[in-house]
């Protein structure tokens, strides 16, 4: 293998391993300040009630997933930074002008506030008041957001360019308000938002299941259960509005993706959606294609006889067809699945029947890491879909590699995959032992309420 | 020469970049150094050592991503340049801080059996960030040359940087801790002191052999007599470290 598509392969795995922890982390974070509201809402006049402790359980438990999630976040993060300059040194040189600040803003502002704040918020809640900590708990939730907020902002930009010009060879920033909101990035941000909460709920949902089926629930567990399901339910119908909007500005800035991602071979009209079926790009063809016709043009173009452009418009400048078309299926595909479970549970829940059945429990079990599939599918979807590019029609990624050997990339990249399956493994196995052996809140915590 | 912004920025820059790398040096040196002390405290101490730097180490290493956002951010080409020659020492320095940041979540949340198992990772990543930051610091005082004694002077300077590590971690725990792991911190402390010493010494005098630009700067009039100060200055606080160290008093004053 050579140092392009071994660096590709090594970036891939570092964003795969990365990208895990703050899609939990970003929304967690929000759900973790209305456990906080909800503490300082159900106590009266500054005692504990029932209700409060139970809502300070549930704090005190996900603030523990939430603290070992962000660290993993923070160090994958951190080689992140490193690995722009170790292994694609072309593309600071050519985009740093732009790239730089954008980066630099993700680690100045959200790190700082990130990184600073979490402190007070995990072991400042007995050395300084319930409003200080709120306080901490808002800038936490802020940072990770900001923190997106600009990471997502430059990779639109590589998506999407604008407000740049390029002055022998580099890219210079003509106007920074259309680098920041350049046409997909308020799609692209919204849609890793709720991404993001749906990650977040369906790993506390799941988990709080998986305690309840296990009798280690305490009645925080079941506060906890029914905020993710009803926080879930309601993120997932914005998130496939929201996913149909950014498929339409897709195809109006990157229509070769969207052939990729439909399996569209040759421009027609009236072009029938494709459910299954096996891409292969030597005959040029989706092999035992499962359609509907028309419904592809109907649903992009919403005109059953529109025309859409195939990958016989786009020789030698469209992504590899197989990854992102089935990329494509299991994001939807979990999408709705998503869908289907939030809402029964939450029906359920709602009906005054407040008990979910073994069978439902199970369900939401299973579905724990649902979310991380369906973000990281979305992920390959966008970024396997902007090859040959690194910065969308402008620039190619194999322009912009290092020059290393290969036997060298491939050490690291090697050690690199053990290191995050091994530590993989450990996250999921100290979750459930968590779930499991639920940690023993303090007395004086409890009795602290704060 | 005149002042224009051109002129001042890349000094600005240059100036935040530098103040950074000192201040993560210092930062999280100390709590580098409690992760090398690690593996030589009893089960009990290991608690309280790591407890000490619990509320600190994310905040601390913050100041590395300063670093390099600054120079991602600055001086975009340079960051290019200097990581591909920094390639393998980079990524194995990453693996080092990978493993020690979580190792410091993973060591409460798991099983009580399993907790020895993160200890030694949390002091393994310890050892890997230092070694590969001195080695590091090596090749760049030396211009990424590849021969002999630039390889020896990089390699001199990979074993030194844990023992000034540890010196800042023994330090931070006689202000943090009490009774006997003060104590015990004090004689870590007076273990390294020599070695740290030596090592550093020998690094300053062979820093201008190896480099022509350090030697242009150090070996010059009337630049020696500004510099002079910065020696004299390293080798009295030797010296009261070890007057420091050998006398109880003080160090149960924290």
């Amino acid at each position: 293998m050579d140092t392009l598509i071994l660096s590709r392969l090594q970036f891939a795995a570092n964003m795969s391993f990365h990208i895990l922890f703050p899609t939990i982390t970003i929304a967690m974070c929000w759900l973790l300040l209305y456990f906080r509201l909800r503490v300082m809402a159900t106590q009266q006049g500054g005692k504990d009630t029932v209700t409060s402790i139970a809502w300070e359980e549930a704090y005190y438990f996900w603030t523990k997933v939430f603290a070992l999630t962000f660290a993993l976040g923070v160090v994958s993060g951190i080689t992140m930074s490193f690995q722009f300059g170790t292994n694609w040194p072309g593309f600071m040189e050519k985009t740093g002008n732009i790239s730089g600040p954008l980066l630099g803003y993700e680690v100045l502002t959200a790190f700082f506030l990130e990184a600073t704040f979490l402190g007070i918020m995990l072991f400042g809640r007995t050395r300084v008041s319930p409003r200080v900590h709120l306080l901490a708990t808002v800038m936490v939730a802020l940072g990770t957001t900001m923190s997106a907020f600009w990471i997502l902002s430059l990779d639109s930009w590589m998506q999407t360019p604008a407000g740049y010009e390029i002055i022998n060879g580099q890219f210079f920033a003509k106007d920074w308000v259309a680098v920041i909101f350049n046409p997909s990035f308020p799609y692209r941000f919204g849609h890793m938002l709720l991404a993001s909460m749906l990650t977040a709920s369906f790993l506390m949902a799941g988990l709080s299941a998986w305690q309840i089926i296990k009798g280690t629930a305490t009645a925080g567990t079941r506060k906890a259960l029914h905020t993710a399901i009803i926080a879930a339910s309601i993120a997932i119908p914005l998130q496939i509005l929201l996913g149909d909007a950014h498929g339409l500005n897709t195809l109006k800035h990157q229509p070769a993706k969207i052939a990729a991602i439909e399996g569209i071979w040759h421009t027609e009209k009236g072009a029938p959606l494709t459910l299954f079926g096996f891409p292969s790009e030597k005959e040029k063809k989706t092999l035992y294609a499962l359609e509907i016709p028309k419904a592809a043009s109907l649903i992009l173009l919403h005109d059953a006889e529109g025309e859409i452009k195939g990958l016989n418009e786009f020789e030698g400048k469209h992504p590899p067809v197989a990854p992102v078309f089935w990329a494509f299926r299991i994001m939807v595909g979990l999408g709705f699945l998503m869908l289907a479970v939030s809402w029964s549970s939450a029906w359920t829940l709602l009906r005054g029947k407040k008990i979910l059945s073994k069978s439902q429990l199970y369900v939401l079990a299973a579905m724990t890491f649902s979310g991380w599939v369906a973000t990281l599918a979305g992920w390959y979807v966008t970024e396997i879909g902007r090859q040959p590019y690194i910065v969308y029609g402008l620039l190619k990624t194999a322009d912009v590699v290092t020059q290393h050997s290969s036997p060298m990339v491939m050490v690291t990249f090697v050690t690199y995959l053990v290191v995050y399956l091994l530590l993989l493994a450990a996250y999921i196995g100290v979750l459930k032992f968590m779930a499991e052996h639920p940690p023993k809140m303090a007395s004086a915590e409890i009795a602290q309420g704060a | 020469m005149e002042l224009t912004w051109n002129y001042l920025a890349p000094l600005i820059f240059m100036a935040v970049m530098g103040l950074a790398l000192l201040v993560y040096v210092v930062l999280d040196g100390y709590d580098m150094g409690v992760g090398i002390l690690l593996p030589f405290a009893s089960d009990g101490d290991k608690d309280v050592m790591i407890s000490s730097i619990g509320p600190f180490w994310d905040a601390n290493e913050t100041w590395l991503v300063l670093g390099v956002g600054v120079l991602l951010t600055a001086f975009p080409m340079a960051h290019g340049v200097v990581l591909t020659a920094l390639y393998l020492p980079v990524a194995i320095m990453l693996i080092g801080l990978i493993l020690r940041g979580v190792a410091f979540d993973f060591r409460v949340k798991v099983h009580i059996n399993h907790k020895p198992f993160w200890n030694r990772i949390f002091a393994l990543g310890s050892y890997i960030m230092a070694v590969s930051q001195g080695w590091m610091l090596g090749s760049y005082i030396t211009g990424f040359s590849y021969t002999l004694w630039p390889l020896l002077f990089s390699a001199g300077i990979a074993l030194t940087l844990p023992a000034a590590y540890a010196m800042l971690g023994a330090g931070w725990l006689i202000m943090k801790t009490s009774d006997s792991l003060q104590t015990q911190a004090a004689a870590w402390g007076q273990r390294v002191l020599w070695p740290m010493g030596i090592a550093l010494a020998g690094i300053s005098l062979a820093t201008p052999m190896v480099s022509a630009t350090v030697f242009a700067k150090w070996f010059s009039f009337p630049e020696l007599f500004a510099l002079l100060p910065i020696p004299l200055v390293c080798v009295a606080a030797f010296f009261a470290i070890k007057h420091v160290l050998s006398n109880p008093k003080i160090v149960q004053a924290g």
